[in-house]
């Protein structure tokens, strides 16, 4: 059973169609990388799968429910984490998670939040207003609230924006772990080495088209053809260049 | 170096320009537009425009009035000498700091773009001036004076920073700017002498005020009042030969005072960053007003369990509520309980009246100030929709959790001020018109009614910010402007028609069911069972409404919105 299904998406804002047709699904487990040239659809991907707007077309399953019609079912089991951290003023860090905590019915969340401040360096900056938090920590912020309830289902747009060096190792472990442990990871990034590290697999979107779908090895053996290994990288500069749906992997 | 100053200066002014014009296709902006317009016209310009003298508001263009503003000039050019200010710093915005301050320009340059980019705001402000009581500047000769003004005050700002570098500090500038007023007035009281005289020996006041203006035209004051009589000139001038002297005159103070800022050389780049951070931040307060935190320290209301969504979006806007907006809901409360407490102890029946007078005009506002007030629901929330939308929770319950904190605090006031009314007329005993404030029937009516009254009026106003959420989310340029006035008026309308629409079926329920109660005898089970009907249409209303809006809130897509607005 797949923990995200996409079925031919495509989202539409008056007459531009921002994602056409877009199809993938990730199983438990499973780390997707989410890639395109900037405007390709992947944050209006995302936010689809988010539930934070609806698809024209198409549909979306979280755990087997429907993103539409079994909201507030498919919501409990996933964590979205915007590229721009918007935070609520008025709450303290403590006070953020507890409030998460109470939006998603975390029982023992006073057991959960210690080593979630931990684990994203925010215990000193519990009693902490966002207005007096670096963009770093806002992110760090809204992953500890994402974190927060286990989720099954992971969806990062751009998650290393801000993030400094340690940051970004301690997110990469953290999005491992949780992968390990069985949740389905889906991440956008312009970082290629970053998704090449962390994903198995990586759907790439043009003019809100798939260009590319599959397991990265397969992608890069597609791309050399036999003639050497090519980097992530390579690949997607050789694919996005050539016309929509002219290749995909699987 | 100048032509990309001016090339930016005014392609920003168009692009805005275009921008504007652009938004107007949308039938949203057209209609604010419209509405803000006709309002200015029929409020203000069209008084303002009349040529007739019954309805002219323009001041006459008289030697006294050249006086004053000459008094009114020198003060200023005095003063600004004494502000506490002495970094030199001139507001840029963001974008102008980081392209101008590392590129290869001069200051001079800078400061030359500085009055450049002032021009088209200026122009406007001159424009209203004139238009506002100083027709005969002709608009131009405000611009030209107000430019000018400009121009010396930012040749102070830098003098102070010249100053304090020659170890010249506030204090300093202080006393000498003290020593300097006080020569003036003690000039003007000394040349004026001979007036006063006449003053206290004349018993015709007329002629007292009539003599006033000759303080003015002692050779003395006459020297003082030169520069600051060329600024009056060309705001207020008496004959168009003046105004054109003025103007010309005006120009060449404003080269002098530019070369002398310009001569100074002094650094103002530091300052200039403090300065636009700071000017941002004013700025982003005003707009935001009664959506900061006052009082981090408050703690929240309860401790939040594992209880779902509802309660956890009630116990945050709660905590909102209180360290954001309390603070207005404190002093609403105090003040009226002060006028209480001085109307029971000084016992006087005319202020009894008033008292239960203001007591009944607050209750009757309050359901729309208090919801002005206190903002802590969507209207708060939506610049982070994203975040709410991916909440486990469907739409309807949403929006009625969202509302919960601020309908609670408004009721809860709304109520205090109602039984403290009432409570009020009842025993001082009002004997006027307004004792029926003090009567049960209209406690139990009032109390019975304010729930869901202050319900529905926080409900429209939410119902703007998901319907319109594009007037609810504005960017820092559209909060000036006709479309914004013209938004609110519009909200106001339409929130008040609503309000009114959504009252009339209880009222047409609840007005036959009264008499006839009444008809039976006033006890309170009697009304409270002859309220309760209309209180059940006005609940199903809401409940309506609430699932209308639940299903908009699911299907709004406003991130692009936010993404431009913030």
């Amino acid at each position: 059973m797949y923990s995200i299904e996409v079925v031919n998406l495509t989202k539409k804002y008056g007459s531009f169609v921002a994602v056409k047709d877009f199809s993938f699904a990730v199983k438990p487990g499973e780390v997707l990388g989410l890639v395109g040239p900037n405007g390709a659809g992947k944050t209006t991907t995302l936010r689809a799968m988010a539930g934070i707007h609806p698809p024209s077309e198409g549909q979306i399953r979280i755990c087997g429910h429907d993103i539409v019609n079994d909201a507030v079912e498919a919501k409990q089991r996933l964590a979205f984490f915007p590229d721009e951290p918007r935070l609520f003023d008025y709450l303290t860090v403590d006070e953020h998670l507890e409030f998460t905590a109470g939006i998603y019915r975390v029982t023992d969340f006073r057991a959960r939040v210690e080593p979630l401040l931990e684990e994203l360096e925010l215990k000193e900056k519990r009693k902490s207003l966002p207005t007096e938090l670096s963009r770093g920590m806002k992110q760090k912020l809204m992953i500890a609230c994402g974190f927060l309830h286990t989720p099954e289902v992971l969806i990062f747009d751009e998650p290393l924006t801000g993030l400094d060096p340690l940051g970004i190792r301690r997110m990469k472990e953290s999005i491992t772990r949780r992968a390990a442990a069985g949740s389905a990871v889906i991440l956008s990034s312009h970082l290629l080495h970053l998704v090449e590290e962390l994903c198995s697999s990586v759907a790439i979107i043009q003019n809100g088209a798939r260009v590319a779908y599959g397991t990265i090895d397969d992608l890069k053996w597609q791309i050399a053809q036999g003639r050497g290994d090519v980097s992530l990288e390579e690949a997607f500069l050789r694919i996005t260049k050539a016309p929509a749906e002219s290749g995909t992997a699987s | 170096m100048i032509r990309p100053l001016w090339f930016v200066t005014t392609r920003s002014f168009k692009n805005r320009l275009l921008s504007r014009l652009h938004k107007l296709r949308s039938p949203r902006y057209a209609i604010s537009m419209v509405a803000g317009l006709a309002y200015l016209w029929f409020f203000a310009f069209r008084r303002m425009l009349a040529t007739d003298a019954g309805r002219n508001v323009s001041f006459p263009a008289t030697g006294f009035g050249l006086d004053v503003i000459s008094l009114i000039a020198l003060a200023a050019m005095i003063f600004v000498w004494a502000l506490p200010d002495q970094g030199g710093g001139l507001t840029f915005t963001e974008s102008e700091v980081q392209f101008l301050f590392p590129a290869p320009i001069r200051r001079r340059d800078l400061l030359l773009y500085k009055i450049l980019r002032q021009q088209p705001s200026i122009l406007i402000s001159a424009t209203m001036v004139s238009l506002f009581g100083f027709r005969h500047s002709r608009v131009v000769g405000l611009w030209v004076a107000f430019v000018v003004l400009s121009i010396y005050f930012t040749m102070a700002s830098l003098g102070r920073a010249r100053l304090k570098a020659m170890r010249i500090g506030f204090f300093s500038r202080l006393l000498i700017v003290c020593v300097a007023t006080a020569a003036i007035v003690t000039l003007l009281v000394y040349d004026a002498r001979g007036i006063f005289s006449r003053w206290t020996q004349s018993t015709d006041v007329g002629l007292s005020l009539r003599s006033l203006p000759s303080m003015f035209h002692t050779p003395w004051v006459k020297t003082l009042l030169f520069v600051p009589r060329i600024f009056a000139g060309a705001a207020q001038p008496l004959t168009i030969q003046q105004l054109l002297v003025s103007c010309g005159s005006l120009i060449v103070l404003g080269v002098f005072f530019f070369e002398v800022a310009a001569k100074l050389n002094v650094s103002f780049e530091d300052a200039s960053l403090e300065a636009s951070q700071k000017h941002a931040d004013t700025t982003g307060n005003s707009r935001r007003l009664g959506r900061r935190v006052m009082f981090r320290r408050i703690p929240p209301p309860f401790r939040l369990k594992a209880a779902g969504p509802e309660v956890a979006i009630v116990w945050k806007n709660l905590t909102a509520a209180l360290r954001m907006s309390i603070a207005w809901v404190v002093i609403v409360l105090a003040i009226f309980g002060a006028l209480i407490a001085d109307s029971a102890i000084v016992g006087s029946q005319g202020l009894h009246m008033s008292v239960t007078a203001i007591g009944l005009m607050l209750a009757a506002l309050f359901p729309f100030l208090g919801s002005q007030a206190l903002r802590q629901d969507l209207r708060l929330d939506l610049p982070r929709i994203e975040l709410l939308k991916s909440y486990p929770i469907r739409g309807d319950r949403l929006v009625l959790a969202e509302i919960a904190a601020p309908a609670i605090i408004v009721s809860i006031v709304e109520i205090i001020i109602l039984s403290a009314t009432a409570i009020t007329s009842h025993v001082t005993g009002s004997a006027s018109k307004l004792a029926f404030i003090g009567s049960p029937e209209f406690i139990i009516i009032a109390l019975l009614f304010a729930i869901p009254i202050c319900l529905a009026q926080l409900l429209i106003q939410n119902a703007v910010a998901i319907l319109i959420p594009g007037w609810a989310i504005q960017s820092g340029e559209e909060t000036r402007g006709f479309v914004n006035l013209g938004q609110r008026l519009v909200i106001l309308g339409g929130n008040l028609l609503v309000l009114a629409v959504g009252l009339l079926p209880a009222a047409v329920v609840f007005v036959p069911l009264y008499l006839l109660a009444r008809r039976f005898g006033s006890n309170a089970f009697m009304l409270a069972m002859s309220t309760a009907p209309a209180i059940a249409i006005l609940l199903t209303e809401i409940w309506i409404a609430l699932r209308f809006l639940g299903a908009q809130f699911d299907q709004i897509d406003i991130t692009n919105e936010i993404d431009a607005a913030l």
